[in-house]
């Protein structure tokens, strides 16, 4: 075999794309020359540059195609979110309010229950009367 | 995004975006080349006839982006009538060395060898992702490799 022919077929060689004879033939050519050897090494560490040449892209790109394909990222200032929050915390600051003022008017109404009940009256409407009288005048006569 | 799309971009991604590189030499354009590809991918799929086979669809996409971006580019520079040299990404040594062996090439050579090394395509692979004659593809990259031969041989003896 020629060295035009082996430089031809150099690239097909190392691919081994050739029939078996002509892998033959071309090995028994680079074991006799120099200058074909010489490429046919240079051919070689090409191929090595372009098999370590393989690089992954940056976590970025996929995180954009995700968007782009409509995967919306985890965002807590979502109006739906947002929304959810608000109505969540209006109901827990209401829900607090109204239930400190029943535990309020159940201890004034359990400490002027218990300060009365202690005072030794005989007449109960007289009784009543000065119970009624004192929760009007702090605003809770509608509790009893 | 479906499991199935993700599948496809974990088992492509990184031959697209290292074609991308290796072409344009800038990291920011190769990343942008890629993020387009897979969402044209994506939104074509379903219209996608199977012609051809998916992988080739997708590289067709990805060299008609990859020029697309290249084009733009000279546009831009040629705009900034090179006051400024572009800023090309400093890639490590041994991709350095295959830059500059490929940067002897022009794309028309540059592509197909792009093609049957990085991705192992088959000659009529490629020349049905280039839309050519089996035959240009061949005698394209047989031109190429001699051409990179001699400038790897000259780059060793300096």
């Amino acid at each position: 075999m020629t060295c035009n022919k082996t430089e031809t077929l150099l690239y097909a060689y190392t691919k081994k794309f050739l029939p078996p004879v002509s892998q033959k033939e071309i090995l028994a050519h680079l074991a006799l020359c120099p200058s074909c050897t010489s490429k046919y090494k240079a051919l070689i560490r090409l191929n090595g540059l372009f098999a370590s040449s393989l690089q992954a892209p940056s976590k970025k790109v996929l995180h954009n195609i995700r968007i782009a394909s409509g995967d919306k990222p985890f965002s807590l200032f979502r109006p739906a979110y947002a929304l959810s929050f608000s109505a969540a915390l209006f109901f827990c600051i209401f829900g607090a309010t109204v239930l400190f003022k029943t535990v309020k008017n159940n201890e004034i109404k359990e400490f002027l229950t218990d300060t009365y009940s202690s005072f030794s009256y005989s007449d109960t409407e007289e009784s009543s009367y000065i119970t009624e009288y004192h929760l009007e005048d702090i605003g809770l006569s509608d509790t009893i | 995004m479906t499991p199935e799309a993700e599948n496809l971009y974990k088992a492509h991604s990184k031959y697209v975006y290292s074609n991308a590189l290796r072409l344009l030499r800038n990291k920011q354009d190769a990343e942008d080349v890629t993020q387009n590809v897979f969402i044209k991918f994506f939104a074509a799929l379903s219209s996608f006839r199977g012609d051809s086979s998916v992988r080739t669809y997708l590289y067709r996409i990805a060299v008609n982006e990859i020029m697309d971006m290249s084009r733009k580019r000279k546009v831009r520079e040629n705009k900034m009538e090179q006051v400024a040299s572009p800023e090309y990404t400093k890639p490590q040594t041994g991709k350095m060395e295959l830059d500059s062996l490929l940067s002897k090439l022009d794309d028309e050579h540059k592509i197909p060898i792009l093609l049957s090394e990085i991705n192992g395509f088959t000659y009529k692979e490629i020349a049905e992702i280039l839309n050519l004659n089996e035959g240009t593809v061949k005698s394209r990259i047989h031109r190429g490799m001699a051409k990179l031969i001699a400038a790897a041989q000259k780059e060793k003896t300096k």
